[in-house]
């Protein structure tokens, strides 16, 4: 299928605050509570209109023990967009994002939307962080906030389609040079990931 | 002028043939060997391999250009070129030159199959004519089609006559039109298809319409697609009949018109030539291919005894392989330019048969091990021999894979104490076939360590008695720990919230620890904390559950207990299951500690060996900033325990125990090796690539990756054991 853009995401956050299963709700649909834990990064990929453009968003999942940090930093090269999660029931996971973000900052390319998740919105009996406090880290820092249940796929569409949204804009703003592939967007009105293979005679 | 002319018709010229076409690369340049006993068993109009000097063939690609430049000039009279070509013809017959071949030594080569008359179009107006041909050299089979010299095709006449004047006649037209021929000797070179290995290619489509020319295609791997060759008097059955004899064919379940070629077949076979071995060796003997890096000081340490090292290799390869096709190599040199190819020939392969002998190279002796190693004749020997000097036992190709170790067999390899009577020999009997469930807890403990070497069947009684004790306390010492304790460690806390989750998160596709707080789970959740325990310093990393987790599927099948295990049983499982974790975690801590220092050695060391051994692989990754081998990161870290099944990981693991040191890097090395057409292929960033490797999980083929990783092992020789040990040395805490 044809698209006018490729963003590339990339999903941050400690360990089990539900990044794997936020892409996997959001690709397929479906809440999967038994998989396998991530070990580097896995890829998830779907297609979205926005404006009556097709974009096709990669996403890369990552893992979220801090040993893997030296690795994920060589991911965040070239990403548009960057969900950061924490899960609300651990309020850890909240009180880390300082340190996420500081290497977001420092490895992605400036230009980044980043969407702050506070994820497990279907648990709020066991709730450790409340929405303000979400919501005042995210104006803080200047980021778009909501609260997610990969489980009961709460806000999951919109988490994706709001960064790709806001990436869009700016595009449209002209603040991204989109021939400049380290921004994370591809124009592309064909295969980004796989071209097309060529099938040519020897000339 | 004769001879740039003949070697532009000879080798052509890959680069010019199909630009930025890396997957073509090393195909015919690169393999100076094939290319040599081809080209002496195709000369015919082309006349032998005349332009090919001896190996290595690099200094060739100067004499090739400057002969197409000649070639090339549009003010060359196309007369005088079709007059060098018919006197070449004249003096050498097509069909003796064969047997000629044959009698000079490469009675390894021979042509299962030829058409003349063949046909391509690589436009509507323009024809070429050629002879499509089947070239078999020990057990590979090559594709080639080339075209005639102008003129000096057999069927020349006869097709044309068939074709009607008329096109004679647009021919001339346009040859005007363009001011020179339209079958100019270089457009008819540049569609020529060099012996091209089966292995290369991935489908074979007829089209056999009711009217009109019945032609085939030829796809190779890399999805590159040949011009059609049209069979212009008929024949695509038998040539395709013919094909079938000699290679396994696989009808395509989307289309009946098309076969697929690399479907099946002997998988040692496919995976040597998928590796193309010959284009690794061929890679660090151009020397000027081989640079290190600016400031890698310890590579750089190395250059000076690489360089050594290659230069032995180089002259044992022009050794073996001017023995080996002694006739093609002088023709190539000494009988060039004035006898015509009848006469030189003959003579010529005398006098090399005569040389080899007086050499005393052991001719028939090589050729007997070469018989089983497939196309790439020189280099394997070198392999070999590098190969039995390092492991002390021959190789994996030469050996069949025997049936998994049973637990009887394992039993006849203890002495009448229960000593392991002969390490080496039971390593390299797991390593070769692997081994039954039943007989892997012992076979495990005795490849971890957890079995002192040496230790007799009491004295192993013994220790496991010990163990369990130990294990027994070490688990107490957490389960003990009260509620106002526990309120004060909350670093312990955390881990076991950690290990709870993951033991939740791992294998749980798995029937074994499919239940949600199962026995399975339980016990792997004991053995993860009783580690962090046992080894506070490094604590729990994310990876670990996965490298215990066949550990104790491993160890629970020792106990006959169908179900549900009772408290004594599933403390013995967890305690033998723990300490070889703890054995395992012995070699593989420090890819788990905070600064990652043994991944990055590692991926280094993964990096050197591209270097050493795939030069083209590793300029190509260069030039993409890949050669950060991060994406072989998951690989290493916990030995492709997510690339594979999990009944293969356990094979994976007792081979990669059983082998060579560093055997594990050599794998990953040929994972990227058996997908280096489809990268080469592609300009992948390091995203791509990333993406990639991570999409591979699942799809890999063990055993031959694991024969593969062997070769490339012994194959890197002691430059791949020092770049190996450094990494390993750097690994170790």
């Amino acid at each position: 299928m044809s698209y006018a853009y490729l963003f590339k995401y990339i999903i941050i956050g400690d360990t089990g605050v539900g990044k794997s299963c936020l892409l996997l709700q959001f690709t397929d649909k479906r809440f999967q509570p038994v998989h396998d834990l991530t070990i580097g990064v896995e890829f998830g990929a779907r297609m979205i209109s926005i404006d009556g453009k097709q974009i096709k968003l990669q996403i890369w999942d990552t893992a979220g023990q801090e040993s893997f940090r030296s690795i994920t930093r060589s991911y965040y090269r070239g990403a548009a967009g960057a969900l950061l999660v924490y899960d609300i029931t651990r309020r850890e996971t909240f009180e880390h994002l300082a340190s996420w973000l500081e290497d977001a900052r420092q490895h992605a390319n400036p230009n980044m939307t980043i969407m702050l998740i506070g994820n497990k919105a279907d648990l709020s009996h066991r709730r450790a962080v409340t929405t303000e406090e979400g919501e005042q880290f995210a104006k803080e820092h200047g980021l778009v906030f909501l609260e997610t249940s990969a489980k009961t796929a709460l806000n999951v569409e919109e988490a994706f389609i709001n960064t790709a949204r806001a990436i869009h804009a700016k595009i449209a703003s002209g603040a991204f040079d989109v021939s400049n592939e380290s921004y994370g967007i591809k124009a592309s009105a064909g295969q980004a990931w796989q071209p097309p293979q060529r099938v040519v005679a020897y000339r | 002028m004769e001879g740039p002319v003949l070697r532009e018709g000879m080798l052509c010229t890959e680069q010019e043939a199909l630009p930025g076409g890396l997957s073509r690369e090393g195909s015919m340049c690169e393999r100076p060997q094939i290319g040599l006993a081809l080209g002496a068993a195709l000369r015919d109009d082309w006349v032998g391999g005349r332009g090919i000097g001896g190996p290595p063939s690099f200094p060739l690609h100067e004499t090739t250009f400057e002969g197409r430049e000649e070639i090339g000039d549009p003010e060359a009279p196309p007369a005088e070129l079709e007059d060098e070509y018919e006197g070449v013809c004249a003096g050498g017959g097509s069909s003796e030159e064969y047997s000629d071949v044959e009698d000079a030594g490469s009675q390894h080569t021979e042509v299962v199959y030829v058409k003349e008359g063949v046909c391509m179009f690589p436009s509507p107006k323009q024809r070429i004519m050629g002879r499509l041909s089947l070239i078999k050299q020990y057990r590979c089979l090559f594709l080639c089609w080339l075209p005639y010299a102008a003129g000096a095709s057999p069927l020349e006449d006869c097709s044309s006559t068939a074709n009607g004047g008329s096109s004679n006649g647009a021919a001339a037209a346009a040859a005007e039109a363009h001011g020179g021929g339209v079958e100019s000797a270089k457009d008819r070179t540049m569609y020529a298809v060099h012996p091209v290995p089966l292995s290369d290619v991935r489908a074979i489509s007829k089209h056999t319409p009711p009217l009109g020319q019945h032609r085939v295609t030829v796809t190779l791997a890399s999805g590159v697609s040949l011009p059609s060759l049209h069979f212009q008097t008929g024949g695509v059955k038998a040539f395709l009949s013919c094909l079938r004899q000699h290679a396994p064919l696989v009808r395509s379940a989307d289309d009946p018109n098309t076969w697929l070629v690399n479907d099946t077949g002997d998988p040692l076979q496919r995976s040597l030539c998928s590796l193309e071995l010959t284009d690794v060796l061929i890679g660090p003997l151009a020397a000027g291919r081989w640079q290190v890096a600016e400031g890698e000081a310890g590579l750089r340490a190395q250059l000076g005894d690489l360089i050594d090292r290659f230069q032995q290799l180089t002259q044992t390869a022009k050794d073996t392989a001017s023995s080996l096709f002694a006739g093609s190599v002088l023709l190539g040199t000494a009988g060039a330019p004035e006898a015509g190819p009848g006469g030189t020939s003959g003579a010529a392969s005398n006098g090399a048969a005569g040389a080899a002998a007086e050499g005393g190279l052991g001719l028939e002796e090589r050729r007997r091990s070469s018989l089983e190693a497939s196309t790439s004749l020189g280099v394997f020997e070198l392999i070999e021999g590098s190969a039995a000097e390092a492991a002390g036992s021959s190789p994996a190709w030469t050996r069949a894979r025997p049936p998994p170790l049973t637990l009887a067999e394992l039993n006849t390899f203890f002495d009448a104490e229960g000593r392991l009577a002969n390490p080496a020999a039971f390593r390299q009997r797991v390593h070769d076939g692997g081994v039954e469930p039943e007989a892997r807890p012992e076979a495990w403990k005795l490849l971890l360590g957890v079995h002192a070497p040496g230790a007799t069947r009491a004295e192993r009684a013994a220790a496991a008695a010990e163990r369990r004790r130990r294990y027994q306390a070490m688990r107490a010492q957490w389960r003990g720990m009260d509620g106002e304790q526990m309120a004060h460690c909350s670093k312990w806390r955390e881990r076991c919230t950690r290990i709870d989750k993951d033991v939740r998160r791992t294998d749980r596709s798995h029937r074994f620890y499919a239940r949600e707080r199962g026995q399975a789970g339980t016990m792997l959740r004991n053995i993860l904390l009783s580690y962090e325990r046992f080894n506070q310093d490094l604590g729990y990393v994310q990876g670990m559950s996965d490298l215990a987790s066949p550990l104790l599927y491993v160890m629970r099948g020792a106990v006959p207990t169908a179900g549900q295990l009772s408290n004594e049983e599933a403390l013995g499982v967890e305690a033998e299951a723990f300490w070889a974790f703890k054995a395992l975690m012995d070699r593989l801590e420090a890819n788990f500690s905070s600064d990652s220092r043994a991944m990055h050695a590692q991926l280094l060391a993964l990096r050197s060996l591209v270097q050493l051994l795939d030069p083209p692989l590793y300029a190509h990754l260069e030039a993409r900033e890949c050669l950060s081998f991060f994406y072989c990161y998951r690989w290493l870290l916990i030995w492709m325990k997510r690339e594979f099944p999990f009944e293969e990981v356990l094979r994976l693991w007792e081979a990669l125990w059983a082998g060579v040191p560093g055997l594990h890097l050599y794998l990953c090395l040929a994972v990227l090796e058996h997908h280096r057409r489809q990268i080469l292929s592609s300009d992948w960033a390091f995203d791509d690539m990333l993406r990639f490797c991570v999409e591979l999980s699942g799809k890999l083929k063990l055993e031959p990756l694991l024969r593969d990783a062997e070769l490339l092992a012994s194959y890197a020789g002691p430059v791949g054991r020092d770049i190996v040990a450094a990494a390993l040395a750097a690994s170790s805490i």
